[in-house]
């Protein structure tokens, strides 16, 4: 009898053991071995007074205890991660906030939805057109304007960068490149001349802005524009697109640069946006023609969109502490680089050539490298945060 | 000692039931997490048995909301494991114990006026 009742109740203690990892892992590590302990009790008790029964007895009374108290304990610890999430974030607006993302959620959805793609650019053109007017009226410009600015820096950059070309090598360099040429001849065909219209003023745009803030140009600044502007010419020499878009990129991280110096780390949004408009277009830049007619594609690229255009900047304009931003700023960048690359390979043997991944691996590697740059760059640029006890919110950091 | 700050007693009423009956296990001396369970099987006739998931979830909201503290010394190291751990009443406990309490008395009142309970 015993020996029956000590295995019965050595048994009973493994079984409620392993049924407490069900408890979220915080509770478990307070309460799991009082838990035990107690049920351990309830065994002799219940085994000594009504043996075998007794303790059938105690089984479904605590699988019903158990049952009872996990939706109690799973809303606590959801309520706690509620709440330490709402330490870590600043108090931004969401209304601010979503100026930011809901263009950037639309512009991820125009990668499928083509008759979306008119709204996502204009939905950016109107925030970026309602951030210069906040600019000329308050003399200061909007933190929530960033992203759009840096999206229409970036496209009009684009769009010049194919004019370029042809008339640098034809004009500068007297060399006659067909292949420039050609892209310059495109360009002043409809639709590209419209786009080519449209980006004049948005350079008019850029131009006045760099002038509003060229107090705050540095060396780096000058240093980052230059090399940017010489892989572009590089490129326009050996004629390789791929060097042009890698010193397409670096122009973004220069003219963001003196944005730093009020906006510290945060202006890093100027570049996201401009990341987005350069590399997210072409973001299957060797893989495209494979992916894109999968029928996975809306599956694999919008979220992988939206991981750059909207997560990251939402993550960045909340985040409190320089550790969040960064965090906030490069995890999505790194989800959406390691993302690119291990859904085709994982689900489409023709992606699997060295010189397609591998390609789309080094490009994703230097995004990324060029994120954790300009993040550097910035937040030594810019003002510091004010220390936060980390349970308080602090202060806002600029006047979003 | 950090200067904590409660809301009054009667922003925490009504009790749960399982606080309720914690609460009054605990009033008068402390007790372990077993030692507990028993006084309010006991105190409620046997209609009330909590089980540990139960027990142990409100003793964290309890010590959260500062109703209960844990205590470190154990009233008799040499009877009992000292794995067990101790918890008492804190001084707020008490003052929403009493006015849980008040509060189910003039319920009371109103129950024997209505004749719903003998005097």
């Amino acid at each position: 009898m015993a020996t029956l009742q000590a295995r019965s109740i050595r048994i009973s203690i493994a079984v409620y053991r392993f049924l407490l990892l069900v408890y979220p892992p915080s509770h478990r590590q307070a309460y799991g071995p009082l838990m035990r302990q107690l049920f351990r009790d309830l065994c002799h008790e219940s085994f000594t007074k009504n043996g075998c029964f007794g303790l059938a007895r105690l089984w479904i009374r605590t699988l019903a205890d158990l049952a009872a108290s996990l939706s109690a304990v799973y809303l606590e610890a959801t309520e706690e991660v509620l709440m330490i999430l709402n330490r870590i974030v600043a108090p931004v607006s969401w209304g601010k906030v979503a100026l930011v993302v809901v263009p950037g959620l639309l512009f991820g959805l125009s990668r499928v939805i083509s008759p979306l793609e008119w709204s996502a650019g204009l939905s950016f053109l109107l925030v970026a057109i309602l951030a210069i007017g906040v600019l000329v009226v308050q003399r200061r410009l909007p933190i929530w304007g960033l992203l759009a600015l840096g999206l229409l820096t970036a496209w009009a950059l684009q769009r010049i960068s194919f004019l370029l070309p042809g008339a640098l090598t034809r004009g500068l360099f007297r060399i006659n490149l067909p292949a420039a040429d050609e892209l310059a001849k495109r360009l002043l065909v409809s639709p590209n001349l419209q786009q080519l219209i449209i980006a004049v003023p948005i350079w008019l745009v850029i131009i006045w802005l760099l002038w509003k803030y060229h107090r705050f140009w540095r060396s780096a600044t000058w240093a980052i524009l230059l090399l940017g502007l010489a892989i572009v010419g590089a490129s326009i020499l050996i004629d390789v697109n791929v060097l042009l878009y890698a010193g397409l990129v670096l122009l973004p991280v220069a003219l963001g640069l003196p944005l730093a110096r009020p906006y510290g780390s945060l202006a890093a949004l100027f570049v996201v946006g401009a990341f987005s408009t350069l590399v997210l277009f072409d973001s299957d830049y060797y893989s495209g023609s494979i992916i894109n007619t999968q029928p996975f594609y809306p599956l694999y690229v919008i979220p992988l969109v939206w991981m750059l255009v909207s997560v990251a900047p939402l993550l960045l304009l909340r985040a409190q502490t320089l550790r969040g931003r960064a965090i906030g700023l490069l995890a999505p960048a790194l989800v959406w680089g390691t993302a690119r690359i291990a859904v085709p390979l994982l689900i489409h043997p023709d992606f699997h050539p060295r010189s397609i991944w591998l390609g789309e691996a080094l490009l994703s590697a230097f995004i990324l490298f060029l994120l954790a740059l300009t993040f550097y760059l910035y937040s030594q640029s810019g003002n510091p945060i004010p220390p936060s006890n980390g349970v308080q919110a602090s202060q806002p950091v600029y006047n979003g | 000692m950090a200067h904590t700050t409660h809301p009054s007693p009667e922003q925490m009423l009504p009790l749960t039931p399982a606080v309720f009956h914690i609460q009054l296990a605990l009033a008068g001396e402390s007790k372990h997490g077993y030692g507990i369970m028993k006084t309010v099987e006991e105190i409620t006739g046997g209609k009330v048995i909590m089980g540990p998931g139960t027990l142990y979830g409100t003793i964290k909201r309890m010590l959260k909301a500062g109703l209960i503290e844990e205590i470190d010394e154990q009233p008799d190291p040499d009877l009992d494991d000292e794995r067990r751990r101790y918890y008492r009443l804190t001084p707020f406990g008490k003052r929403v114990l009493k006015a849980e309490v008040e509060r189910i008395a003039d319920l009371m009142k109103v129950a024997r006026s209505k004749s719903l309970l003998s005097a």
